[in-house]
C-alpha cells in the first residue's frame, strides 16, 4: 500500500529545498503552476530546437537576457534570446518575471528584433553637409559632435543665455533622468510631447487629486468605462488589456465611448458612438442619475470631497453642512438629463439610462480611463477626464479593489545618486504666461512663439521625437528649423530616420530597447514595480566574463545609449568643474572620474529600492546583478487607499489647521523613499508644510491637492480665471455643431493603429506588413452624399490647407463624422532614410505656401535582409497632421486634435498624398486660439506665472515663478 | 496532500527536465519517457475529462463548459483547458489549500464552505470519470505510468474516505443520453459507441486492435471512428461480438458512479450481442 503521507512529506521537503535555492520546482509548461516560460534558473543556458531545421533536431543554445520594450510607454518586459554561438540576438519574447506585462507582449515587443536589424538604421554619428534639409551627410566622430555641442552650451551658460538650450523629448526613457541632467546645467529647457498627447486628461485628474494620471485596477473591476480604444492601443494597453480581459472573463461589463468601431468597441458590452466632444455631457447625465437617486457613496463624499470649501467660497449664504452640500449638489446637475445628453451626443436616451444603471451597480469596483481620445480631441477635453473621475468620486471607487487609483501610488521612482537643485530660470518659450494652467510645455507652439518673440535657440535637441511629422503644423517647424537665425544648432538623437532629423545639423544614433539603459515604473495595476532596460549584448558579454565600460563597445556600429551620452556631454560642458556642473556627472566612489552606468544603477538598486538588496542577497547576487539577470523587481504587491493612511505622531509637531481641515506641521519631512512626481501643496503662511488633512478627528494623509481632499471644487481654477469651470462641467468643443460652419464635419485624427507606434515603428517589417495605410473612414450615407466609394480619392480641407487621401466607406463610423489614423504618411525627401514605410516626396515652397507631393511609395529593395526584396506594399498613407493648425486648449494647453473639415471628391490635379498649407493662415489660427487663453498677467492671483503646487516635469525654484513684465510680441 | 497532488499532476504533461526528480520522489519504477507519454496520453487515453463525459465523446462541449462554470462560480477565471487532468488536479490542490486556518467562527464557516466546494468538485468533475480512466490505464499503460496511476488512485481513495461527498449522480452523468438507436443512422451509432459517457466503456485504439485480431479482420490505420467503420464493413457480426465482449467486463468501481458505468456498459454489451446476432 502506498504511504501517501510519506510521499507528501517527501515532495514538500524537496520543493522547499529546490525553491530555497531560488529555482523553480515545477518548471516547463505545467498547468499546475502556469510556468509556460523558460524557468529563470536556466536563462544562462537555454536550449531550443531550430524551427527552420525541422524535421532535423538542430539545437541552439541561448542566453536569455531581460530588457524592456521601447516602443510604447508600457515598457513591457522582454527576454532577448542571445545565441551563444553567434552572439547575436535571435528573437525577443516576454519576460515572465516582469510584474506589469507578466510575460505577455503585443506585436511591437517581438518586432524589436526588426528594429535592431533594420538595414536602414543609423549606425554612426552624421553631420550635415550643405544646407539644412539638403539631405547630404558625412560621418563624424562622437568626439566632434560632443565638443561642438558642449562648447555651445557652455558659452550659453557663461553668457547667461540659459533659455537658448532646449531638449525636446518624444518617447521618455528613464523617469526624471534627462530632467535632472538639464537641471544640473541650470537650464529650464525641458520640452516634452505631452501637450500633443495627454495633457488634457492629466489636467482633469490633477485638478481632482493632485496626481495627473489614472491607474485603474481593471482586473478586480465589475464595471469598466473606457473613453478610448484602450484595449488595443492606449497607455499601457498590453498590461491593461490582459487585466481587462481577466475582468471580462469574470463577468465584468465593459462600456466604451468611441465614435469609431475600434477593436476595443467590438469587445464592449456597450459601445457608445457619441458625437465627438459630447462625452462629458453623457458622463454628467450618468452623474446626475447617481445624484438624484441617492446612489452615491455618501460617507466617502462627506469624508473626502472639499465640499466645505466649495460651500464657504461659492455659496456663502447657504447651509454649509454636508446636508446643505447634498442639497446644492442635487441642483447643480439637473440640466444633465438623459434627454439632454442624448441631444448632445446623438445617442439614444434609453441607452444612456442603461449605462447609468450599470455604473450604479459597480459599487466601489468601477474602473474608468481616459488618456487621449476625447480628452485630446476637443477644446475643454480636460473636462472629460474630470467628469469621468467624478463617477469614481461619487461611487467611492477611489483606490479601492477594482476602482481607480492615482498613478503616483502605483508607481515607484527611486532616488538617484545625484539630485541637482531647481534651476533659477523660467523659459517662456515652453511655458508662456498666456497658458498659466497648462499641464505641460506648450511644445507644439514653439515655432509660433519663437517667431512672435524673435527668439533663438543656440542648441536644440530632439530626442526620439519627430515634431515635423508628429505635431500639427509641421511646415511651421520646417520654417523654424531651416532658419539659422532661429536655431543655431539642431541635434537629433534618434534610433531611426525621421522627418525632423532631415533638418538637423547632427543626427546622433541612439539605441533601441535592447541597446540602452533605463529604469521605469508604470501604473499597470495596484502595485509598485521597477523595470530595468539594458543593452542586452553588453549584459550577455558580461555574463561571459567580459568587462564593458562603454555601451558602444557592444552596440552595433557606434550606436550609443543616452545615459552615457548625457554624462559625457555634461562632463565636457564643465570639464574642470568651474561651472559647478561636473559634479553631477562624477563618480562618488572615485571622485574626479566620470560616473559609469554601473555605478549609477548599482547605487540606486543598492540604496533606493526597498527590499531589493535582501532579495538579491538571498540569491548571492548584488542588486545590480539581480536586475541584470531578471530585469524587474516588485517593490510592493498591493498599495490600496493611501489617502486613508494615518499620519504618525512624529510628524504632528507644531500643528496648524486651516478652516477646512488642511493640517500643517513644523516637523521636518521624512526623506522620501519614492520620489514619484505629485502635486506639491503650498506651505501655510508661517512656512509649515502640508502634512495631511483632518477627517473625523484623525489626521490622515489625504491627497496632494491644496485642500488635501478630492477637489470637486478646484480653487486653483477659480482663482486663475476659470471660476466657470471650477466644478466638473461640460464645455462645448470647438467641433460642436453650434461652432461649425455649414458643410463642415469633425475629423477624428487621434486614433492609433494597434501594431504601430508613432515614428518609431516604421523600421519594423513585421508591423509594416500588417499596417501601412490610413484611409479616411466615411459613413455610407456621407459617401453617397458626396459620391465616393471605397478607394476613391477625397480632398479634406482644413483651416490651413488640405490633404488628399483614399476613402474607406464603413458603417463603423458615426454618420457625419470622418476619421483618419495619425500613424501613417511617413515621407522622406531623398533616397537615404527609412525605406519600408516612407514614401519619397517632393517638398515645395513659395512664400507662406507649402506643398508636399508624393513621388513614389514603398518599394522592394536589396539589402542585408532578404525580406526587403519582398516588400509588396506601396501605399504608406497620408501625413494629415501637416494640414492641421495649432489648437491649444486655453486651460490644459493640450492641442485639441479634432478638426472641422470639408470632404469632397478629389478634383483634377489632386494626387494621393498631396498636402497643401498656407503657414500665414496657420499663424492666424494660432492667434485665434491665443485669444481664448486667460493669461497669468491678467488672472494670476498672486503675481506668479503658474500655481506652484501643480506638477511640472522640471521645476524651477520659487523665485523663477514670479511674473515678469509682459513680453513683446513684435517679432511677428 | 496538495503537494503530492501537484507532483502527480506534473506527470500529465510531457516529460521535461523535472520529470526525473519527480519520478524518483514518487518511487516510480523508472523515469517516464517521451514515447511512453505519447503512447498513453496522445494515442490511447486523452487526459481531458470532456472526452469521457461529453455526449460527443470529444474534447470541449457542454462537459467542458460545466467544469469552466465551476471556476466561474468561485469567482475565478477558467483556464484555457479547464478539463485537462493536470488542471483538474492542480485546481483541486488549490481548493484544498484555500480553506482558511483558525478556530474563530467565521474561519470555521469559511473552511466548511471550502470543504463543500472541494467535495463537489471532486464528485462532479474528478470522480465522475477518473476511476474508469485509471482502470483502463491499468490495462494498457506502461509500468511507469501504471505505477503513477496507482498512486493517483490511492490518493483518490483517501479523499473519498476523508470527505463527505454529495449524493446523487454528477450532472455530467445525469445529462448523458443513451446510445443512438442503431437502425436510424449508422454513423451516429458508431459515434455514440465512441462516447464513453453514453456507451459506458472506453474504447481505445488498442481495444480495436484486439477486436480485429479476435475477429480475424484487418485493422486499418486511422482514427478510431475510421478504424471501427472498416472493421464493421469487413465482418460486422464478429466486430460487434468483439465489442460486446469488451463491454461485458466493466471494472469494479465503487458507489453510484461505479453503478452508472457498470450498468451502461452491460446494457451496451447486450445491445451489441443482439446486433451481432442479427448481423449473422
Amino acid at each position: 500500500m502506498t504511504d501517501l503521507n510519506e510521499l507528501e512529506r517527501r515532495v514538500s521537503a524537496a520543493r522547499r529545498d529546490v525553491e530555497g535555492r531560488g529555482e523553480t520546482f515545477y518548471p516547463g509548461p505545467s498547468r499546475v503552476h502556469l510556468a509556460s516560460f523558460p524557468p529563470k534558473e536556466r536563462w544562462d543556458d537555454w536550449v531550443e530546437l531550430d524551427s527552420r531545421a525541422w524535421p532535423e533536431r538542430e539545437e541552439h543554445r541561448y542566453m536569455l537576457v531581460p530588457t524592456t520594450c521601447f516602443n510604447c510607454e508600457s515598457a513591457c518586459g522582454l527576454l532577448a534570446y542571445v545565441d551563444r554561438d553567434s552572439m547575436q540576438v535571435r528573437k525577443f519574447e516576454g519576460n515572465p518575471e516582469h510584474p506589469g506585462s507578466r510575460g505577455r507582449n503585443c506585436a511591437k515587443g517581438p518586432a524589436t528584433h526588426n528594429q535592431i536589424t533594420d538595414p536602414d538604421r543609423i549606425l554612426y554619428p552624421l553631420k550635415r553637409v550643405g544646407e539644412r534639409g539638403a539631405g547630404k551627410w558625412e560621418r563624424c566622430s562622437w568626439d566632434d559632435a560632443l565638443d561642438d555641442l558642449a562648447g555651445r552650451i557652455r558659452t550659453c551658460l557663461q553668457e547667461d543665455r540659459h533659455n537658448e538650450v532646449m531638449y525636446h523629448v518624444g518617447r521618455p526613457g528613464e523617469d526624471g533622468f534627462t530632467e535632472r541632467v538639464i537641471a544640473s546645467w541650470g537650464v529650464d529647457g525641458h520640452n516634452s510631447h505631452t501637450n500633443v498627447c495627454s495633457a488634457a486628461a492629466r489636467a482633469g485628474y490633477a485638478f481632482w487629486t493632485g496626481i495627473d494620471r489614472p491607474s485603474p485596477d481593471y482586473a478586480n473591476a465589475d464595471v469598466i468605462l473606457l473613453i478610448s480604444a484602450h484595449l488595443e492601443t492606449g497607455h499601457y494597453f498590453n498590461p491593461h488589456a490582459q487585466r481587462i480581459t481577466e475582468a471580462r472573463q469574470r463577468g465584468a461589463k465593459v462600456i466604451v465611448f468611441d465614435t469609431r468601431l475600434s477593436n476595443t468597441a467590438t469587445h464592449a458590452d456597450y459601445w457608445l458612438a457619441s458625437y465627438p466632444g459630447s462625452e462629458a455631457a453623457v458622463l454628467l447625465a450618468v452623474a446626475n442619475y447617481l445624484i438624484q437617486n441617492d446612489l452615491y457613496d455618501r460617507e466617502f463624499m462627506r469624508r473626502w470631497f472639499n465640499w466645505q470649501e466649495y460651500m464657504v467660497k461659492e455659496r456663502p449664504d447657504e447651509d454649509a453642512s454636508f446636508a446643505g452640500f447634498e442639497a446644492a449638489l442635487k441642483g447643480l446637475y439637473t440640466e444633465y438629463t438623459f434627454d439632454f445628453a442624448a441631444q448632445e451626443s446623438g445617442l439614444d436616451a434609453d441607452v444612456i439610462a442603461e449605462i447609468a444603471q450599470v455604473v450604479s451597480t459597480a459599487g466601489t469596483r468601477l474602473s474608468t480611463h481616459n488618456w487621449r481620445s476625447a480628452g485630446a480631441g476637443n477644446e475643454g477635453g480636460w473636462q472629460v477626464a474630470r467628469c469621468l473621475f467624478f463617477l469614481n468620486a461619487l461611487t467611492g471607487s477611489v483606490a479601492t479593489p477594482g476602482g481607480l487609483h492615482p498613478n503616483a501610488w502605483n508607481k515607484f521612482v527611486p532616488k538617484p545618486i545625484h539630485v541637482p537643485s531647481h534651476p533659477q530660470t523660467w523659459n517662456e518659450l515652453n511655458w508662456p504666461a498666456d497658458y498659466p494652467l497648462a499641464m505641460y510645455e506648450l511644445s507644439f507652439l514653439l515655432p509660433h512663439i519663437m517667431r512672435e518673440r524673435d527668439a533663438r535657440l543656440e542648441v536644440y535637441f530632439s530626442r526620439v521625437y519627430n515634431p515635423v511629422w508628429t505635431n500639427p503644423d509641421g511646415f511651421a517647424w520646417i520654417e523654424m528649423l531651416t532658419d539659422p537665425k532661429r536655431v543655431g544648432l539642431y541635434a537629433a538623437l534618434t534610433p531611426t530616420w525621421n522627418e525632423t532629423a532631415y533638418f538637423a545639423d547632427y543626427v546622433l544614433p541612439m539605441g533601441h530597447g535592447a541597446e540602452r539603459h533605463d529604469i521605469h515604473s508604470y501604473e499597470t495595476h495596484d502595485a509598485q514595480w521597477l523595470g530595468f532596460r539594458q543593452p542586452v549584448m553588453r549584459a550577455a558579454r558580461e555574463r561571459l566574463g567580459e568587462k564593458i565600460s562603454d555601451t558602444r563597445q557592444s552596440n552595433p556600429g557606434e550606436v550609443w545609449e543616452e545615459n552615457e551620452f548625457w554624462i559625457e556631454l555634461t562632463w565636457r560642458i564643465d570639464p574642470d568643474g568651474e561651472l559647478g556642473i561636473r559634479g553631477f556627472a562624477e563618480s562618488k566612489a572615485n571622485p574626479g572620474t566620470k560616473l559609469t552606468v554601473d555605478e549609477y544603477y548599482g547605487h540606486i538598486f543598492e540604496n533606493s529600492v526597498p527590499g531589493l538588496p535582501e532579495v538579491a542577497g538571498a540569491e548571492g547576487r548584488t542588486p545590480l546583478e539581480y536586475m541584470r539577470q531578471y530585469g524587474a523587481f516588485e517593490v510592493t504587491p498591493l498599495v490600496g487607499p493611501l489617502y486613508e493612511e494615518r499620519i504618525g505622531e512624529e510628524q504632528l509637531e507644531g500643528l496648524a489647521e486651516d478652516l477646512f481641515g488642511r493640517v500643517y506641521t513644523s516637523a521636518p519631512a521624512p526623506a522620501p523613499v519614492n520620489i514619484v512626481p505629485t502635486g506639491a501643496p503650498e506651505p501655510d503662511a508661517d512656512g509649515r508644510r502640508a502634512v495631511g488633512v483632518r477627517v473625523d478627528g484623525e489626521v490622515l494623509r489625504g491627497f496632494p491637492t491644496p485642500s488635501g481632499r478630492l477637489e470637486f471644487y478646484s480653487p486653483t481654477l477659480a482663482q486663475w480665471g476659470w471660476r466657470d469651470a471650477a466644478l466638473p462641467t461640460y464645455i462645448k468643443s470647438h467641433v460642436h455643431p453650434e461652432r461649425m460652419d455649414s458643410g463642415q464635419v469633425p475629423l477624428i485624427s487621434t486614433f492609433r493603429l494597434p501594431v504601430q507606434i508613432h515614428t518609431r515603428s516604421a523600421n519594423s517589417k513585421w508591423l509594416d506588413e500588417i499596417a501601412h495605410t490610413n484611409p479616411l473612414w466615411l459613413h455610407p450615407s456621407h459617401a453617397s452624399e458626396i459620391g465616393v466609394a471605397t478607394g476613391d480619392l477625397v480632398r479634406v480641407e482644413t483651416q490651413t490647407g488640405h490633404f488628399v487621401v483614399k476613402a474607406w466607406v464603413t458603417e463603423g463610423i458615426r454618420p457625419g463624422v470622418v476619421a483618419c489614423s495619425h500613424h501613417m504618411g511617413r515621407w522622406k525627401l531623398h533616397d537615404s532614410g527609412q525605406r519600408q514605410l516612407m514614401a519619397t516626396a517632393d517638398l515645395n515652397n513659395d512664400g507662406s505656401n507649402w506643398g508636399l507631393r508624393r513621388l513614389r511609395g514603398a518599394q522592394p529593395f536589396e539589402s542585408s535582409d532578404p525580406d526587403t526584396a519582398r516588400i509588396w506594399w506601396t501605399d504608406v498613407g497620408v501625413h494629415q497632421n501637416l494640414a492641421f493648425g495649432v489648437h491649444p486648449d486655453p486651460v490644459s494647453g493640450m492641442h485639441c486634435w479634432h478638426q472641422a473639415v470639408r470632404v469632397s471628391r478629389a478634383g483634377e490635379g489632386d494626387d494621393y498624398g498631396d498636402i497643401a498649407v498656407d503657414t500665414e493662415r496657420s499663424r492666424e489660427v494660432y492667434r485665434e486660439w491665443l485669444g481664448r487663453a486667460r493669461g497669468a498677467h491678467e488672472h494670476s492671483p498672486d503675481g506668479t506665472r503658474r500655481p506652484f503646487w501643480l506638477i511640472r516635469p522640471l521645476k524651477p525654484n520659487r523665485e523663477a515663478y514670479r511674473l515678469p513684465e509682459p513680453v513683446s510680441r513684435d517679432g511677428d | 496532500m496538495s503537494e503530492l497532488l501537484r507532483c502527480l499532476a506534473v506527470l500529465v504533461e510531457p516529460p521535461g527536465a523535472e520529470t526525473e526528480r519527480i519520478a524518483a520522489l514518487l518511487d516510480l519504477p523508472d523515469t517516464p519517457q517521451g514515447w511512453e507519454y505519447n503512447a498513453i496520453f496522445l494515442e490511447q487515453l486523452y487526459p481531458y475529462a470532456s472526452v469521457y463525459l461529453d455526449v460527443s465523446g470529444m474534447m470541449g462541449g457542454e462537459a467542458r463548459d460545466r467544469i469552466a462554470g465551476f471556476w466561474r462560480a468561485l469567482g475565478e477565471i477558467p483556464p484555457p483547458e479547464p478539463d485537462h487532468l493536470g488542471t483538474l488536479l492542480g485546481a483541486y490542490a488549490s481548493l484544498a489549500d484555500a480553506a482558511p486556518d483558525g478556530v474563530e467562527a467565521p474561519a470555521k464557516r469559511a473552511r466548511a464552505a471550502w470543504q463543500r466546494a472541494r467535495a463537489a468538485f471532486l464528485w462532479e468533475h474528478v470522480l465522475s470519470w477518473l476511476p474508469l480512466w485509471l482502470a483502463k490505464l491499468e490495462q494498457i499503460g506502461s509500468p511507469t505510468y501504471v505505477a503513477w496511476g496507482r498512486t493517483l488512485g490511492a490518493w483518490l481513495t483517501s479523499e473519498v474516505a476523508a470527505l463527505r461527498l454529495p449524493e446523487g449522480l454528477p450532472a455530467h452523468l445525469q445529462a448523458a443520453s443513451d446510445l443512438e438507436p442503431p437502425g436510424d443512422d449508422a454513423e451516429a451509432f458508431i459515434g455514440s459507441l465512441l462516447s464513453p459517457v453514453r456507451a459506458g466503456f472506453i474504447l481505445t485504439p488498442t481495444d480495436l486492435a484486439s477486436v480485429a485480431a479476435t475477429a480475424g479482420v484487418a485493422l486499418r490505420a486511422g482514427e478510431r471512428r475510421y478504424a471501427l467503420k472498416a472493421l464493421l464493413a469487413q465482418d460486422a457480426a464478429a466486430t460487434l461480438e468483439g465489442l460486446a465482449e469488451l463491454a461485458a467486463a466493466p471494472p469494479a468501481l465503487a458507489g453510484p458512479i461505479g453503478v452508472y458505468w457498470r450498468q451502461r456498459s452491460l446494457r451496451t454489451s447486450r445491445l451489441l450481442r443482439e446486433l451481432a446476432a442479427a448481423a449473422r
